[in-house]
């Protein structure tokens, strides 16, 4: 299934504290996984976790919502394969089996230090 | 029940990151064990797995790590608790590439052992990434194995695994994987390992394996249990079909003769509680049927035990004799007393709308309000309006009065021949008032005995329908006395004991019920014949009045 975007954040300062949920609309049913793109800026902060993202799906159009997966991202240079620092990083999530076609997804943010944070969150 | 893979999901990032949590899409299973697998781009990366359902996973099985600074690292968790799961690796220190895989393996009874390994430049040969061999402990199983590469080129399951998922993009599009997942199911102790196949890249790439074998969990059968007959258990099954080809044994099962000679030739069986198939019945040779478990009356048949339940609804009682109906009591042919001017008979006679039958004995003395045992005779079942006009008096010799005229046409003059002259008719012997009251009392009496008639035939309706009541009553019993008893061999708390309870004190009212139908009709039945005596000795006492008068009539005509 092509990459299909959901959910975008644009690049933007945030302090300390919870930000979202940013919610989706209603996802395609093929989908075989989600994937969120981030974007960062000079200002990330150099050691130390920074915020965690997680992930909440909903089977029934946001009437109930359940964990799906996190991450928690840390201070410091992102690299890519190959070492070199990048302001971009990709965090992919497997979505096993066909859904329904009434699924939603939504995405918070808890900040832990501030920082310059833009994401996008596309189905795959 | 078969080890197997019931769900697995993965994720991975290329960020720098502490922890990376992916729930389960499914509840796991009670009793799953897990396999998860965590990996990053260092090789001075260690891990802690947990979830949320179970807590940590303790130490990892192996930690493998290559020279470019990948490393992976597998745990397990046997065990689990059932419900919602999310499991988290957590690193010692920020790592880039972060990823974590998770697979829920059913059908377990627990981790059995590991292999992991790191090669460079396996080649493109078949099978040549390799975790190296393990030998599991016992078989059957399940061996859950795993590659990663440095680069997207995703090897091929070997010879003779089931692929799992493909996964770990790190930010590549779907097909451009890092890692495979695969698992066989081991029927064998023998050291196996598990491989892949490498068709892209030369073969030139670094891969990481590992590989966690899961022992299968034991057969759910439940031992056999030899059927103690001396317990009064036998064991039932949830459903029964007692017809062919289920009664196989027919041919072969020794049942006691009464039930031999009885059943084969015209029963069929198909029940609801009853398993008569082995290994139920693998004790046909010995068992020994209770006494009571018989009771054959001839036309109908029920048989009834602890053991087994062949009454309705387990036996089809479509073979049976239905019971015998209650006999309907036809007054217009029993009731054909006539009682001064009042005929009972039928139109007189509302018989189709008598209620029904009274218990109150009837006394046929007190006039209009007479009751039997079947009929009511006051209003509104006797109508006395409608009433056929009374019957002509009976020609009796006192009710000749003497000459009567018999007038010829209407101007007829009283001159001979006209005028016959009809000599009066000498009297008749005056009846006595004994002989009279004899005529009415034998009346009284064949009356009483059609009665007493309808009497016996409403008992013996009465005593089948006590007899079919004590049955259905027995019937509840020995279910009740069997469900305490299955309890019993269960080792479950016998709280039915009161239904068992319940079920005697019905059983016993309907047996004291019967006894009491069968004294009041062997009570009918001596009245009857002391009646009939009655009427007999009356009978020919009338006889002897009626030659008498003849003789005295013909006496006097001469």
């Amino acid at each position: 299934m092509a990459k299909q975007t959901q959910i975008t954040i644009p690049l933007t300062s945030l302090p300390a504290g919870p930000r979202g949920p940013f919610a989706s609309g209603t996802l395609p049913a093929a989908l075989s996984g989600y994937q969120v793109d981030f974007t960062n800026d000079a200002s990330w902060p150099a050691a130390g976790d920074v915020l965690t993202v997680s992930v909440d799906v909903s089977p029934d159009n946001g009437q109930t919502w359940r964990f799906d997966a996190s991450i928690t991202l840390s201070g410091g240079h992102w690299k890519d394969q190959q070492g070199v620092a990048v302001n971009t990083a990709a965090w992919n999530v497997s979505v096993p089996g066909i859904g329904s076609s009434t699924r939603k997804m939504r995405v918070t943010l808890t900040v832990a230090q501030p920082c310059t944070l833009g994401a996008t969150i596309s189905t795959l | 029940m078969t080890v197997s893979i019931l769900q697995e999901r993965e994720t991975s990032a290329t960020a720098s990151a502490s922890s990376i949590a992916l729930a389960f899409s499914s509840n796991v299973t009670a009793g799953s064990s897990i396999h998860s697998l965590c990996a990053s781009n260092s090789d001075n990366a260690s891990y802690t797995c947990a979830d949320t359902a179970n807590g940590s996973y303790g130490a990892a099985l192996d930690n493998t790590a290559n020279s470019l600074g990948l490393r992976l690292s597998h745990f397990k968790l046997d065990g689990s608790a059932a419900g919602a799961d999310t499991v988290t690796s957590t690193l010692n220190t920020a790592t880039a590439n972060p990823a974590i895989w998770i697979r829920e393996i059913g059908g377990t009874s627990g981790y059995d052992t590991h292999k992991a390994n790191a090669q460079g430049s396996p080649g493109t040969g078949t099978d040549a990434v390799t975790t190296g061999t393990a030998a599991p402990s016992v078989q059957p199983g399940l061996l859950s194995g795993f590659c990663f590469n440095n680069i997207w080129r995703t090897p091929l399951v070997g010879t003779g695994f089931t692929s799992g998922a493909k996964g770990w993009l790190f930010g590549n599009a779907p097909g451009a994987e890092y890692a495979q997942a695969e698992h066989v199911r081991y029927t064998a102790t023998t050291a196996i390992a598990a491989t892949f196949t490498v068709t892209t890249g030369g073969g030139t790439d670094t891969y990481l394996t590992a590989a966690a074998f899961f022992k299968e969990s034991a057969a759910a059968t439940a031992p056999f249990k030899p059927v103690d007959t001396d317990e009064r258990v036998f064991p039932r099954g949830p459903t029964t079909d007692f017809a062919p080809p289920n009664l196989l044994t027919q041919q072969t099962l020794k049942l006691p003769p009464f039930i031999q000679e009885e059943i084969w030739p015209r029963t069929f069986y198909r029940g609801v509680h009853t398993d008569f198939h082995p290994p139920n019945l693998l004790t046909q040779g010995t068992l020994k049927l209770p006494p009571f478990i018989q009771s054959n009356d001839g036309a109908r048949t029920f048989w009834k035990g602890v053991y087994t339940d062949f009454s309705p609804p387990n036996l089809l009682a479509s073979k049976f004799l239905p019971p015998p109906p209650v006999p309907a009591v036809d007054l217009s042919q029993q009731v054909k007393a006539k009682w001064a001017s009042i005929d009972f008979s039928p139109p007189n006679l509302l018989v189709a709308l008598l209620p029904v039958p009274p218990t109150v004995p009837g006394d046929w003395n007190t006039g209009i309000r007479v009751k039997g045992v079947y009929t009511d005779f006051a209003a509104p079942n006797l109508i006395l309006n409608t009433l056929a006009p009374p019957p002509p008096a009976p020609l009796l010799p006192q009710d000749i009065s003497g000459i009567r005229l018999d007038a010829k046409g209407l101007r007829s003059d009283f001159l001979p021949p006209n005028l016959t002259l009809l000599l009066p008719v000498a009297p008749l012997p005056v009846s006595t008032g004994a002989g009279r009251h004899k005529s009415r009392q034998a009346a009284h009496q064949r009356h009483r005995l059609d009665i007493l008639r309808a009497q016996i035939d409403a008992f013996k309706g009465q005593r089948a329908d006590a007899e079919l009541a004590l049955i259905r009553t027995e019937d509840v019993e020995v279910r009740a006395r069997t469900r305490v008893l299955k309890r019993v061999r269960l080792k479950k708390p016998v709280e039915q004991y009161a239904q068992v309870s319940r079920a005697i004190t019905q059983r016993n009212v309907a047996l004291e019920r019967h006894r009491a139908i069968l004294r009041q009709l062997e009570q009918a039945q001596a009245t009857h014949a002391q009646i009939e005596r009655e009427i007999e000795a009356a009978d020919e006492e009338a006889a002897l009045y009626l030659m008498h008068f003849l003789m005295m009539e013909t006496e006097w005509r001469e």
